[in-house]
């Protein structure tokens, strides 16, 4: 079999960086975000012959993973998780650099933002998803998108503001 | 040059450190066959072992990378036989169901081995308690639990696979033994076993680290390493030409370890190795983006001249020896090295008409035996068809 398979694989090697990306900052844990993307590739390689004729592929597998970070989210309030696997020790923290304190904080300006808007803020800047699709991602209206999006920018630039004046402060 | 705000946001965004993803693209693909399989799977499937005889023509196609074959519809309910516009004897088929010794609902013959005698599949329930069956002769037999996932079966009969946790095993004179591992490796995954016993398969590592493997199936605990590191292995004829990859380039090695790269096609950033037999092998190239997905294309190297073309079709399952390719999707075809083609007959008792019904997953090397499977009744039923000249 080498046909649909192997265009899977070839898709998937491709984006796995950018998809796990894309979970992590949009729930901050890696953890979280490795389950999440496995989950979804696994869907993905079930429904593969369909998705694969889709018009745009990433938007409909940027879909899913939305769709499984919140049904993941559900699971976890509601019932016990059965991991197909012994959990790993705690990963030790990312470490930061000084020249990077401006991506970790970042971070940490994603941490607090609610998740309707830090899942927009990454559907929109990171992903490159119009308004259209990140509508259809998230299950919700363009103007909720828009609502989102634009809270979370003030979030992230009054953060990132605040970083450029501590470091002139320092210089 | 200063940048707005909001390219600001995406270059943090793309640079933020995130840790490394750990995220299985194997396991994704043997969890959903499973979740496909089983969603698929309703009923168990009955055992009725029934011959019926078709007569298969032959069509000519335009040259064997001539235009891609049209979209054929599944294979006729009834197999009826067609005028043959190709030189020589028209060829003769037989489908045939081979016995299920355990119940399951996905029961697939995957493998044959060189002269057809020997077949190797998998019963089960699409979930991971599939038994790895071995028909020789028609006759089957059950390997022991600690193998699954069969992938090859040489003319002597030993059968080679990987488990799920990523160890090789040799299934020979009815002993199943396991594989070793290559130290600073965790897994393994086997491909192919020829007549000497020599298995190829490629161990991989931590991070992206892997390194093509050979074994013999007299000695399963030694191995040999071919090629330098990044080097895998995904098939090995009769003479020991091991075929597979160095880094993103196709590979071949001699028996006595001498490696070469294999041509890419004109046009084509790299190609892939699948499996070889005979002075042929077959692999894949990335062909037309198409919305975000890459659409691979399968291409037949000769190991003799060198010489590689795409061929016309979707995909191919596999190669024989004398260079016949197996299309195996849709309706299972055989194609001639010279374009001539036939199609394999379906079983009259079989309604499903949809493409997709039959499946067609080895051929011997003279192309007269192929086994597969049908889909139909949410059950999948072993297959083989024979044909003579």
């Amino acid at each position: 079999m080498v046909d649909a398979e192997g265009e899977f694989v070839e898709y998937v090697s491709a984006r796995l960086p950018i998809l796990h990306r894309t979970a992590f900052l949009m729930c901050g844990d890696a953890h979280l975000a490795d389950d999440v993307v496995q989950r979804t590739i696994t869907a993905l390689y079930v429904n593969w012959r369909r998705v694969s004729r889709a018009d745009n592929v990433d938007a409909y597998v940027h879909r899913m993973l939305v769709h499984k970070l919140v049904d993941e989210k559900r699971l976890s309030w509601a019932e016990v998780r059965l991991l197909g696997w012994m959990p790993e020790p705690e990963r030790p923290p990312v470490t930061p650099h000084d020249e990077l304190a401006e991506r970790d904080s970042l971070l940490a300006a994603l941490a607090h933002l609610a998740r309707g808007q830090r899942t927009a803020l990454v559907l929109r800047f990171l992903c490159d998803l119009s308004l259209t699709e990140t509508a259809a991602a998230m299950g919700c209206s363009e103007g909720n998108v828009k609502s989102q999006t634009a809270r979370a920018l003030v979030a992230v630039r009054q953060v990132l503001g605040l970083t450029e004046m501590a470091g002139r402060n320092l210089r | 040059m200063t940048m707005s705000d909001d390219q600001r946001i995406v270059a943090l965004l793309q640079s933020a450190p995130v840790p490394e993803p750990r995220v299985d693209v194997g396991r994704a693909v043997r969890d959903g066959r499973r979740r496909r399989q089983r969603r698929r799977v309703g009923g168990i499937a009955a055992v009725t072992v029934v011959a019926a005889l078709g007569v298969v023509g032959a069509v000519q196609l335009g040259g064997a990378a001539g235009r891609p074959a049209p979209a054929t519809p599944a294979l006729a309910a009834s197999p009826a036989g067609t005028v043959s516009t190709a030189p020589g004897s028209p060829v003769t088929c037989a489908a045939s169901w081979l016995p299920q010794p355990i119940d399951g609902p996905v029961a697939v013959a995957y493998n044959v081995d060189p002269t057809g005698r020997y077949i190797v599949g998998d019963i089960g329930t699409g979930q991971e308690n599939g038994r790895v069956v071995l028909w020789t002769d028609g006759q089957a037999d059950v390997l022991p639990a600690g193998a699954r996932h069969a992938a090859a079966v040489n003319a002597g009969g030993d059968v080679v696979g990987t488990n799920g946790d990523g160890t090789g095993w040799v299934y020979r004179d009815g002993k199943l033994r396991f594989l070793a591992t290559p130290p600073g490796y965790h897994a393994v995954l086997v491909h192919a076993v020829n007549g000497r016993g020599d298995i190829a398969g490629t161990a991989s590592g931590a991070g992206e680290s892997h390194h093509a493997v050979l074994w013999s199936a007299d000695r399963p605990q030694e191995y040999r390493l071919v090629g330098q590191p990044g080097s895998a292995a995904t098939g090995i004829t009769e003479d020991g030409t091991v075929v597979g990859a160095m880094g993103q380039r196709p590979y071949r090695w001699t028996s006595q370890g001498t490696g070469a790269a294999l041509a890419v096609p004109d046009g084509y950033p790299r190609a892939s190795v699948d499996s070889a037999h005979g002075e042929w092998a077959i692999g894949m190239v990335p062909g037309v983006q198409q919305g975000g997905a890459v659409q691979m294309l399968p291409v037949r190297w000769n190991l003799t001249t060198g010489a590689v073309s795409l061929l016309p079709f979707p995909g191919v399952a596999g190669i024989a020896g004398n260079g016949d390719v197996l299309v195996g999707d849709g309706a299972p075809l055989v194609v001639a090295p010279d374009g001539t083609s036939r199609r394999l007959p379906g079983r009259p008792e079989v309604r499903a008409t949809e493409a997709g019904t039959y499946t067609a997953n080895g051929i011997s090397d003279d192309g007269l035996t192929v086994v597969g499977a049908v889909y139909e009744n949410q059950a999948h039923r072993p297959l083989v068809w024979r044909c003579r000249r």
